[in-house]
């Protein structure tokens, strides 16, 4: 039963991963925070368009310096390439994250009492 | 809708950022509750999907695109809590790998996008299976209105946070992302339903939601 729900959502995580390889199709018209900016923000809106505000850097933003900005891995000269790593790395990070995540739940559960879960329920098969 | 830095001032990121710390602490808590072998994967996958999904920006009306929020799908996959868990995990890696999203902003996007994608959308999602029949016609309609309200309430979050901050009065602001999210909310309603309408097909055990308000579906097997 249950390698059986983990080989479907290993299915699902292959899914992901023919989605992130298909970034480089995705439109990179501005998106619609970036579109209302454009037409009705003030004018350091030019700046949305994937740049860096370079103007003040608030101190936490300046900070941190994104290892993949732009969806894209540094050294990568090709730049479809370059998205499509950036996208299966951060699809798998994302897993990862969350998987630990749930794990890390589930332990500190287990000292307390268990209680019935509304997702317990009679399984299909 | 990722809001870089310096679109929405401190004092609003700060008060966003409380709330939405808030709202992972206690989604952490009522995750216990919840996770299981079955939604352990589930939940691992669904992260990395979103993910994924964010990436691919649709285009719209008038050069601008869109793409995936996928707070409802989410949802309706895992339950609220889990899908707030999925919607911080995703939001926190894009800010600090990808830096889509600004880190100052990051309160506010997971308050938008997490917070409000989530509550909204799901809430509506609970308040139309409430009123529709307990079909599966009816159950992929809620997901639909859903899953487009929950984009159309987060633009109106990320509206304000702009009017707050100054940067855009609420009177053209409010209308202007209202109108283009309730375009990108078309796209986010056919994704989503397409990708519930799947795992419903092969798995309906794994649909949280499904199973919740149709225990009879599960007499045959018990």
């Amino acid at each position: 039963m249950n390698r059986r729900v983990w080989a479907y959502c290993l299915g699902i995580l292959g899914a992901a991963a023919i989605l992130a390889m298909l970034a480089p199709l995705a439109s990179t018209a501005p998106d619609g925070l970036d579109r209302v900016m454009e037409d009705h923000g003030p004018a350091r809106a030019e700046e949305s368009a994937g740049e860096k505000p370079s103007t003040q850097p608030e101190t936490l933003a300046a900070l941190i310096h994104p290892p993949m900005a732009d969806y894209r891995v540094p050294g990568v000269g090709n730049k479809n390439l370059s998205t499509i790593l950036a996208g299966l790395a951060g699809t798998l990070v994302a897993f990862a994250l969350a998987f630990g995540l749930a794990r890390l739940i589930r332990m500190r559960r287990t000292s307390s009492a268990a209680e019935g879960a509304p997702g317990v329920k009679p399984r299909a098969k | 809708m990722h809001i870089p830095d310096g679109f929405v001032g401190g004092a609003v990121n700060a008060t966003t950022a409380a709330f939405s710390a808030a709202g992972t602490g206690l989604a952490l808590w009522r995750a216990r509750k919840s996770l299981d072998d079955r939604l352990t994967p589930l939940l691992s996958v669904t992260a990395a999907f979103v993910f994924a999904a964010q990436m691919l920006n649709f285009p719209i009306a008038g050069g601008t695109s869109g793409h995936l929020l996928g707070g409802v799908l989410a949802a309706v996959l895992l339950g609220p809590w889990n899908a707030l868990l999925v919607m911080t995990v995703v939001l926190v890696i894009q800010c600090l790998a990808f830096g889509d999203g600004g880190v100052t902003a990051l309160g506010s996007n997971i308050f938008n996008m997490g917070w409000i994608d989530v509550v909204a959308g799901y809430g509506l999602f609970r308040v139309i299976q409430a009123i529709l029949p307990k079909t599966r016609g009816a159950f992929m309609a809620a997901v639909a209105v859903a899953s487009w309200a929950g984009v159309v309430a987060a633009a109106m979050a990320c509206a304000a946070e702009l009017a707050i901050s100054g940067t855009i009065p609420l009177g053209i602001g409010l209308p202007a992302m209202v109108g283009v999210h309730a375009l990108i909310g078309i796209g986010e309603a056919i994704i989503t339903t397409a990708a519930v309408s799947v795992v419903l097909l092969n798995r309906p055990d794994l649909v949280s939601t499904f199973q919740l308000r149709l225990p009879a579906a599960q007499g045959a097997e018990a």
